[in-house]
């Protein structure tokens, strides 16, 4: 063991005991460990335990583009098989605009057809709830 | 009992299933959505191979030397497995049948809306989007007359759009290059020219030809797509022009009318990959026999299902969560390979909705290691895509000590082993005729 | 490699296009010396683009050498000043879980530990650490396990390698030196015990042609042994090869440190817009052309995963990335244990071999400070007095950070595809872009999965030395989405084809390059959804394209 591995365990030692004599102090200014993240990492959108669950079945869109043909409103600004491919594949900070979204309205034609029986109505929701 | 045959997919081997047994039965379809069969280019692959797999391409191959070529080497093919029944000529006999119902089924197809053209002895050979061309037995009549067989010596034109797929003069060139390389055509000319739709106040989505072709349904749009064509074709002196595939999708035969009325036949679609047009119009095409047919249509996702023996019933979830169990006399399987998720590997490899067991080249396969059934390279012959269940002569799954595992069920589609699609191109055929053959035992 | 003058002798000669070559070319043209740089495949094809892809501060080495710590922090900062387009903020949790030993101290230890990291978190621009209860970290990340008890969290940043490598090329070319890549390096021109230069052989054209240099600089990475055995000398690394696995999109948007079965400690975090898990690190002894991941190395990774992300293997794995460690040589020692440092070795005082030099191990995030290290020693060979200038001049794309909608507005584009190439190109995206004024169809979207436009293509060819469409990818991202190459191949292989002049037979060799790539990252994971797809993409290329039968005469 060199001088340099003693003197990076003496360091950790030391902040160790810093650590220990801070606890206390932490407690009583009440920290909130969540609080505290979410407001380091502003970009990044909640995640509910309903969409988290969903995240698989999102992956089996195969950009086949049969909703791209059947849908009626939107494809002219997003076509919905867009939205499968890009959807949680973005950066935090991207998103379509809602505007496009809301011109999507629910008839659910892409859903009855999706050859790998995706919820094309599902996703837009989702998407609708990340931009807000 | 709810129904008395309950088949499950409705690409064409589970479509011609329903068809053919609801002359005689009360028949329901099952499927969560639209087939592989959508998604494909929409030509109608009999026997387009070369018989055996991956040999170079040489020439144009003939159909029934390649349907002969299948039943003498590949015993395991389902063509071959449904021609056993023969006592006399195999192959006469084969034939005969395959014709039969390709031409009633091509027939009821022309009166929902696509009429399919070709010929049980020629394949033809039809330009793609990707600048190469594909070997087929019979394609829509909005294709045939580009049979790049019957344009020798013409001068021909592509046609691309632009803000679609890259439409260039590297693709004509790539197609004449490869096609006189192999001595198959020469032409006098292959040109190339671009329309631009969105100046002329026509949107056009950067992404596929279908939804071009998808507001081809729409009758003034359509007028003014033609228009377009014929401004930009005036000035041409070509004999035939390729335009991609954009001839509408559910009124295909009003739109491909209006380019008949204004063109005749020099113009013609060239095959496109998924997502494709033609493909589309081939399974609304379907739904409408179903319709006619009196078949009930259900659309739901069958879960997995658990009997010893027989099928009794069918569990299924709707899109909205709700449940349903459905009872029949007889089952059919014509849920696909993988696209639809026929076959599935969840710790071991087999069919979906019974659980069945799958099988490479009469081999049971089960270890979940993908690497195990594939080579190094994409190119060869990648077994993994011929797995399937395994049949008896009356197309019903048999498990790994060859007997019949369920007493009321039927296979058919590319659910089966012992074909490989992709390489042989034998896909709509062996779908269609055991589809048809799957109806046609069901209804007893 | 036209572009090389046969009688001009350069300062210094490269071999390899990593980010040790591009960076050490970089630093060294900017000094003013004259530079040409080889390599045998495409830049970032090696251990360079295989890595995990991280600018990190160099937390582990805390337990033991502090100021390794602090450079690694230091330069990780100076990456974020040259390079603000590349880099993307990954926050991490480390999670307790019920299992580890007295997950209560276990806690209060790690807590400690990134305490003393915090010190080093203004150097490169981190957050402090905070520290999660059971239920915080479930609010936060809903996928991990419910055995977790509590978490620390901290950040790092993710850089895309490929990208960061070209940018060190590009701009080692603006200060005027050579890059040639698809040229391998295939001989050293010795004269008695000196190396004079190299003779290199043309990938697409078989000719060699005879480089000389005053030095010659094997930066070779995993194939750097065989290089100093051209010279007579020896270089002994030990190779280990790193697995990652890539999901199709963000599983998470947090990174999580996980360890696997045997203690290592393994990753998986969001990257650019998908997902990996890794890295495996084993002993490697086959062939270094031809990489495959095997059934173990994938289920070890997934079996960690799993443990920490219970619902991991319901994800659709798009492919796995295999690359070779060209790590120190050490006898006795397990594959983790192995530091990540990097030696320089000057052969004329270990082997008495004059005018070459080669440097070893290493870590991406240290790159520059390495690059920095070898320059200062070729220069003072050359007597060459200028000092480093790379740490504070940015690289092309990074001397702002463009407006993607004000962009994307005036150019009439997708907000989306505008705002995926100012990733990659930074400063540089609107002279990209214009290309899209000169010709319409340069706005079109060859690949949809990332998206990548024409015109961005076109600049790759055209500037950026790509030749294939595996170079294609790596400057764009080009078929790294969940279709893998599907619906973009056709299209990329056309538009190079026609910016290089090919025929239908190059064409077709582009084509078939491009899928025999993207196979050896797909086959070993195809099942279930990346199957389903890749059903797809045997249908168009093979059933309906023929490409597999239409083979030359």
């Amino acid at each position: 063991m060199g001088r340099k591995d003693i003197l990076a365990l003496l360091n950790l030692a030391y902040r160790l005991v810093i650590h220990i004599m801070k606890k206390p102090l932490k407690w009583t200014k009440g920290y909130n460990g969540f609080d505290a993240f979410v407001s380091q990492y502003k970009g990044l959108p909640p995640v509910s335990n309903e969409t988290r669950a969903s995240y698989p079945s999102l992956s089996g869109c195969i950009d086949c583009g049969i909703c791209i043909a059947e849908c009626r409103e939107i494809k002219h600004e997003v076509p919905p098989v867009y939205l499968y491919v890009s959807y949680s594949r973005l950066l935090p900070d991207l998103f379509y605009s809602d505007k496009l979204l809301k011109a999507c309205t629910d008839c659910d034609t892409c859903l009855v057809h999706c050859p790998t029986g995706l919820h094309m109505k599902e996703l837009v929701l989702l998407y609708r709830d990340m931009v807000h | 009992m709810d129904y008395d045959v309950i088949i499950i997919g409705s690409g064409i081997a589970g479509t011609l299933a329903a068809i053919n047994a609801a002359k005689t039965k009360k028949v329901a379809i099952v499927r969560k959505g639209y087939a592989a069969t959508a998604l494909s280019s929409g030509a109608f692959d009999i026997a387009g191979g070369t018989g055996k797999r991956n040999r170079p391409f040489k020439g144009f191959i003939n159909l029934t030397e390649a349907i002969g070529t299948i039943l003498e080497n590949e015993p395991l093919h389902p063509y071959s497995i449904l021609s056993a029944i023969f006592s006399g000529d195999r192959f006469q006999e084969f034939s005969s049948m395959v014709k039969t119902i390709g031409d009633q089924f091509f027939g009821e197809l022309e009166a929902a809306g696509i009429r399919y053209e070709g010929s049980w002895e020629n394949n033809m050979i039809i330009p793609n989007q990707h600048g190469t061309f594909k070997v087929t037995s019979f394609c829509q009549s909005s294709m045939t007359s580009g049979n790049l067989a019957r344009l020798m010596g013409r001068t021909i034109l592509f046609l691309g759009f632009e803000k679609t797929a890259i439409h260039n003069k590297t693709r004509a060139s790539f197609l004449s290059d490869i096609l006189s390389k192999y001595g198959l055509v020469s032409f006098k000319k292959i040109g190339y020219t671009n329309v631009n739709f969105q100046s002329q106040g026509i949107p056009c989505n950067a992404h596929d030809f279908i939804s071009l072709a998808g507001m081809m349904d729409k009758d003034e749009q359509a007028g003014k797509v033609v228009a377009v064509l014929k401004r930009s074709l005036e000035k041409t002196d070509y004999d035939h022009v390729f335009i991609p595939p954009i001839m509408g999708i559910t009124r295909h035969r009003d739109v491909l009318k209006m380019f008949r009325d204004n063109f005749g036949d020099t113009v013609s679609e060239f095959l496109s990959p998924p997502s494709s047009a033609p493909g589309l119009r081939l399974q609304y095409a379907l739904d409408k026999l179903l319709v006619q047919h009196g078949v009930t249509v259900i659309d739901g996702d069958v879960m997995r299902n658990e009997s010893i023996d027989t099928v009794k019933t069918i569990h299924i979830t709707f899109k909205d969560g709700r449940t349903a169990s459905l009872s029949a006399n007889i089952f059919v399987l014509a849920t696909g390979k993988f696209i639809s998720n026929g076959i599935v590997n969840k710790k071991a490899w087999q069919e979906s909705v019974f659980g069945l067991p799958v099988f490479i080249d009469s081999r049971r396969v089960s270890d979940p290691f993908p690497m195990n059934y594939l080579t190094d390279d994409p190119f060869d012959d990648q077994k993994l895509f011929s797995i399937g269940v395994k049949v008896d002569r009356n197309l019903m799954p048999l498990d790994e000590d060859d007997k019949v595992v369920y007493k009321n069920l039927y296979a058919a589609g590319s659910i089966l082993s012992g074909y490989n699609y992709i390489y042989d191109k034998t896909g709509m055929g062996t779908a269609m005729i055991t589809g048809a053959k799957a109806g046609i035992f069901s209804a007893g | 490699m036209s572009g090389t003058n046969g009688n001009k002798q350069y300062d210094v000669a490269i071999i390899g296009g990593g980010i040790n070559g591009t960076g050490i070319a970089r630093d060294c043209a900017m000094r003013g010396l004259t530079v040409a740089l080889f390599e045998k495949n495409d830049l970032a094809s090696g251990a360079t683009g295989a890595c995990t892809g991280m600018i990190h501060g160099g937390a582990r080495y805390l337990l033991n050498d502090i100021n390794t710590t602090r450079l690694s922090s230091l330069d990780s900062g100076y990456i974020q000043k040259i390079a603000p387009h590349l880099l993307f903020r990954i926050p991490f949790v480390t999670p307790v879980l019920k299992q580890d030993p007295v997950p209560k101290i276990y806690i209060e230890l790690l807590e400690t530990f990134f305490e003393a990291y915090d010190k080093f978190a203004p150097l490169k621009n981190s957050k402090p650490h905070t520290r999660l209860t059971r239920e915080e970290l479930k609010a936060l990340e809903p996928g991990i396990t419910d055995d977790a008890m509590g978490a620390i969290s901290f950040d790092e940043y993710g850089i895309d390698t490929f990208r960061l490598c070209a940018e060190n090329a590009l701009s080692a070319a603006e200060y005027g030196a050579e890059i040639h890549n698809h040229a391998e390096v295939v001989q050293l021109l010795m004269a008695d015990k000196e190396v004079k230069g190299v003779r290199v052989k043309d990938a697409f054209t078989g000719e060699t042609k005879d480089v000389h240099a005053k030095l010659v600089m094997n930066a070779a990475g995993p194939w750097l042994s065989g290089m100093a055995g051209l010279a007579g000398a020896r270089v002994q690394i030990r190779p280990g090869k790193g697995i990652h696995l890539i999901l199709d999109r963000r599983a998470s948007n947090i990174g999580i440190v996980i360890k696997a079965i045997d203690g290592r400690q393994v990753f998986m975090m969001p990257h650019d817009n998908t997902f990996i898990i890794g890295t495996t690190d084993d002993d490697y002894y086959g062939s270094l052309d031809n990489l495959w991941a095997t059934r173990d190395e994938i289920e070890y990774l997934l079996q960690a995963a799993e443990h920490y992300f219970p619902r991991i293997r319901e994800y659709r794995i798009m492919r796995v990335m295999i690359g070779i460690r060209p790590t120190l040589y050490a006898w006795g020692k397990n594959e983790d244990a192995l530091y990540r440092e990097h030696r320089i070795f000057d052969h004329e005082t270990e082997d008495g071999i004059k005018g070459f030099l080669t440097i070893a191990g290493g870590k991406l995030a240290s790159y520059r400070l390495m690059s920095e290290e070898t320059a200062d020693l070729l220069c003072k060979k050359l007597n060459c007095n200028n000092t480093c200038k790379t740490h504070t001049e940015p690289l092309p794309g990074g001397h702002f950070i463009p407006d993607v909608y004000e962009l994307a507005g005036r150019y009439k584009l997708d907000p989306y595809a505008v705002s995926r190439m100012a990733y990659r190109h930074g400063s540089k995206t609107e002279e990209i872009l214009k290309l899209t004024v000169e010709e319409p169809s340069n706005s079109n979207l060859v690949c949809e999965c990332e998206p990548v436009m024409e015109a961005e293509i076109r600049y790759a060819i055209r500037n950026e030395w790509a030749r294939t469409i595996p170079d294609i990818r790596r400057r764009t991202r080009l078929g790294t989405g969940s279709c893998q190459g599907r619906r973009c191949t056709v299209r990329a292989a056309y538009i190079l084809g026609e910016e290089l002049g090919l025929g239908s037979a190059g064409i077709k060799k582009l084509i078939q390059g491009f899928m025999k790539e993207r196979w050896k990252g797909k086959a070993p994971i195809l099942t279930d959804k990346q199957l389903a797809e890749e059903e797809l993409n045997l249908a168009t290329h093979i059933l309906s394209d023929n490409l597999n039968v239409i083979i030359e005469t």
